[in-house]
Order: C-alpha cells, then sequence, then structure tokens
C-alpha cells in the first residue's frame, strides 16, 4: 500500500468503524446461512443507487490493504462504472487493482462472473438491485420472509412453468433463480444464466450487496448451487452459432455489437480480460 | 475503589480489525480451517484470538455474556472500554456468548432467532486449549461436512466439552436455526456453524 495515494480525510475505504463492523457481523451470518438475505442497517455511499451501492458496501467492508481489486461492469473493467467504483476503492484505500481475473483478490461485479474458472481465496462481490427472487408474485415483506421460512417455493416453479406453457422453453436469461445448499431459493443477480453453473461448488467465496433494500447474503466455497428446472425441461444455458469475432472463442458468453450504420453486427466476448488474454496468447510467435 | 488497568488492545484499529475479521469470515465460509489470530495480546484469561474477536465483532450495539471466569472487573472494563459493549446477564438476549470450554452454559437457552430472520441467533464464542488440523493426543477428533468445505474437513480440539459434542452431534435446531460457533485457542481459530454436519470419530 501506498499511503501517498489515499485521499485525505476519509475513513479508509470510506464507511466509518461501526458501519463496517455492522456489515461485517451481518456477513458472517450471511456465510453461515447460504442464500439467506441477512436484513443490514446500511449506509448511504457517494454514488446513486443502481451504481451498485450495496456491494460497494460489501466491498468497503471487506477489503484490507492486501487486497488486490479487480471491478467489472457486464464482463468489461472499463465501463464508467466499473472505472468509478474501481478509483473509488483505489483513492479511498491505496490497494493495488488489477483488470487479470487470476491476479484479483477481491473482484467486485455486476451482471457477470468472470470466464477464468475463479480459484481458492477469492472473494466474488456481487451488485445486486432487487435480492428477493419472490418479490415479482409477493410484495409483501413479512410474506417472502414467511414463504422463505416454510421453504414455499411453489410459485417460482408456477412462474418457470408459465414460460414453457407461453414459449416451450424456459424464457428467463437473467437473474434466472438458483436453490442454494438445497434450501433456500436466491436471486443470483442480473447475471445471465450462462453464468449459473459457475457458482456451483465454486472454490471463490461469493457475497451478495443490495444497496437499495439493504440485504446481504452469501455463498460459501464449495456449495451446491441448482439452477430451478424442470425434469422433462432441464436447466439450459445460452449457446450461440457464432464465435467471438475478437479472439474467436466459442465457450464465452457473447454480446452483440452494432458495428456500422448499416446495422451489420457481431458477436464479441463480454469478458474483456477473457478475450484480451486470448488475443494476447494468439499473437505470441511460436 | 479499585483501579482497574487498561489493556492494550489493537495497535492499528482500523486495520487490524478489517484483518480478524476476513480471518472470521475465512473460517465461517470454510468450517474447519485453522486462521492466526493475534492482532492483540490477551486479556487477563481471555486468549490474544479471543481478545482480537471481540475487539473487531464488539460495539455499542451488540450485547455479550461472559461466563464466569471471564466475567471479572478488568475483562468486563477492559471489553467496555474498548468496544463499548454491552455485558448481559440474560442468555436469551445475548448476541455473542464467550465462554471457555468447561464453563459452557446451558445451549438450550441461548438466542436463536426464528425461522424469518434465522440471522437473529446467538455466536458462541469458545475458548478451548488447543486446535490442530492434524490429530492432537487426547484430542476430540472430528470429520466436518458441508458448505465452505470440499469433501471433508478433519479438526481436532483439545478440552471440546461433551455438552458441546452433543449438540453438534445432535443439532437439536433443525436448519436454519441453529448456533454458528467460534472456537478459540490461544493465537488461532476456527468456526463450526448451523450448517456443518459433525462426526467424532
Ligand atoms: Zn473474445
Amino acid at each position: 500500500m501506498n499511503p501517498q495515494t489515499i485521499r485525505e480525510g476519509y475513513n479508509f475505504a470510506y464507511l466509518d468503524e461501526q458501519t463496517k463492523r455492522m456489515i461485517r457481523r451481518a456477513l458472517l451470518k450471511a456465510v453461515a446461512i447460504p442464500g439467506y438475505q441477512v436484513p443490514f442497517g446500511g449506509r448511504e455511499m457517494p454514488m446513486p443507487y443502481g451504481w451498485g451501492t450495496g456491494g460497494m458496501q460489501v466491498t468497503a467492508a471487506v477489503i484490507g490493504q492486501n487486497d488486490c481489486l479487480k471491478v467489472i461492469d457486464q464482463g468489461a473493467d472499463d465501463t464508467t462504472n466499473a472505472v468509478s467504483i474501481r478509483a473509488f476503492f483505489r483513492d479511498l484505500t491505496g490497494v493495488k487493482t488489477t483488470e487479470r481475473t487470476e491476479e484479483a483478490t477481491l473482484i467486485q461485479t455486476r451482471h457477470r462472473i468472470p470466464e477464468k474458472p475463479l480459484q481458492a481465496g477469492q472473494v466474488l462481490v456481487y451488485q445486486v438491485p432487487i435480492p428477493e427472487p419472490l418479490r415479482f408474485i409477493e410484495p409483501s415483506e413479512v410474506e417472502t420472509r414467511k414463504m422463505h421460512a416454510l421453504e414455499d417455493y411453489g410459485v417460482m416453479h408456477i412462474k418457470l412453468y408459465e414460460d414453457i406453457a407461453q414459449f416451450g422453453h424456459i424464457a428467463t436469461a437473467y437473474a434466472y433463480p438458483v436453490l442454494v445448499n438445497g434450501r433456500y431459493v436466491m436471486d443470483p443477480s442480473p447475471i445471465p444464466k450462462f453464468d449459473n453453473p459457475k457458482m456451483d461448488n465454486s472454490p471463490a467465496l461469493q457475497l451478495f450487496g443490495a444497496g437499495r433494500e439493504k440485504r446481504i447474503y452469501a455463498i460459501p466455497p464449495y456449495t451446491d448451487v441448482k439452477s430451478l428446472d424442470f425434469e422433462d425441461h432441464p436447466f439450459e444455458v445460452q449457446t450461440w452459432k457464432q464465435c467471438c469475432a475478437i479472439c474467436g472463442s466459442t465457450e464465452s458468453f457473447l454480446d452483440e455489437v452494432i458495428m456500422d450504420d448499416q446495422g451489420a453486427h457481431e458477436f464479441i466476448c463480454s469478458d474483456t480480460d477473457y478475450c484480451r488474454e486470448r488475443m494476447a496468447s494468439q499473437e505470441m510467435p511460436v | 475503589m479499585n483501579s482497574i488497568a487498561l489493556q492494550a488492545g489493537f495497535k492499528d484499529a482500523v486495520t487490524d480489525a478489517q484483518q480478524v475479521f476476513r480471518s472470521l469470515l475465512k473460517v465461517m465460509s470454510e468450517p474447519g480451517v485453522i486462521e492466526q489470530l493475534d492482532q492483540s495480546g490477551a486479556l487477563e484469561t481471555l486468549c490474544p484470538a479471543a481478545f482480537s474477536t471481540c475487539l473487531a465483532l464488539l460495539d455499542s450495539t451488540t450485547r455479550i455474556w461472559l461466563a464466569e471466569s471471564f466475567n471479572s472487573d478488568s475483562v468486563s472494563k477492559n471489553l467496555s472500554f474498548h468496544t463499548g459493549c454491552h455485558l448481559t446477564r440474560d442468555l436469551s438476549e445475548a448476541d455473542f456468548v464467550l465462554c471457555r470450554a468447561d464453563q459452557l452454559p446451558a445451549l438450550d437457552q441461548l438466542k436463536l432467532g426464528s425461522a424469518e430472520y434465522p440471522d437473529r441467533g446467538c455466536t458462541l464464542l469458545v475458548q478451548v486449549a488447543q486446535l490442530s488440523d492434524m490429530a492432537l493426543p487426547g484430542a476430540t477428533q472430528l470429520t466436518l461436512q458441508g458448505p465452505g468445505i470440499p469433501d471433508q474437513r478433519s479438526l481436532s480440539v483439545v478440552s471440546l466439552p461433551t455438552t458441546l459434542i452433543s449438540y453438534l452431534t445432535a443439532r437439536p435446531d433443525p436448519f436454519p436455526l441453529g448456533l454458528d460457533i467460534v472456537l478459540l485457542a490461544d493465537n488461532v481459530a476456527t468456526a463450526i456453524p448451523r450448517t456443518t454436519r459433525v462426526e467424532v470419530n
């Protein structure tokens, strides 16, 4: 750490110690009850909701001098959101930052899980807009708490089955609900369902922060995470006929991009670090 | 009036608290893993790991219950001074219970939370004689399974009380209820949260 780089007059990682302690106690309960949403008394962050204030509060409570931080938004390290959050923590902690997944000890993300498999010891912090997977059917928190307590998840299956009746397949493609440790139905945040299998038995610790609703939840490493499905309609991830127009990958999550005003389009990796590294290894002289 | 000597807490309150928390997060999310925890010294009979845990987690919004041997003027004054925590004699309202292995309170008196709010349950901090991932002579050898554990993990605990062993193997409170237990020995710590299935070898 280089203390010179830390902005003066601010607490380490912005939050005061009492707020960090409260979030830390919530995090310890969250990992002890995988998939369960722990309420916490969140504080305002100097960024608007929708910018990942829940994820930022979790990161602020977790981050230490020895961490190396990566921040991604839709898989990219260079969007305004990712750049701002990374600069915020760099200026208020002095920690090292990186764009390389394997170098990071702490990764804050919105909407993606990196393509490169995460390792033991890494912590992935998700920014969550709506933490309650049952909210679409039940607006009352008292009722959704009761449903979780009773494992009353029939409505979730009905919702998915309505998809099948209407479209012939499960149309839910983002924030696809999962069952954690065989007990709690959990919203994985708006990641593509392509990423859901990466959550299952990951060696990394996964933490989720919702700023507006002030909820924290977690998946410890090596924990069963199953995407909800039906015997006759098993869970499937997105696939593409195309490969990445830049690196040629056929195994990554692809974004469709418009190339010109004639409407020509291409598909490229949403994970910029993954794509760049594949390109670099292809350019290397043999 | 006797004056009570104040002991030093963390050297660097911000950094030390963060490091202790990261170790606790590690052991709570990977049960049976043993982490070094010595960011503070001992406080009387409280080992460094126990005192460090208190310094990192307690404040004026938390209530702690201390077992008899820890409930001295010096310990309570120091904990109040450094953290501002409330000491309670009512087990059922304690957020944290701190005890030596041979002074375990009645576990069925501890706060459990509810099915809607299982996070409101008590965290039980137990100071034991020794912890190791290798079989220690005279120790209780545990095999742990569950979230945070690939396959299974061995944990060897010297002076693990029989009532705690029976609690862990019987799990009388069905999940999501249950006690989350942190074991502290000298300058190391591990945890056995409510999700861990425990077998005694
Ligand atoms: Zn690519």
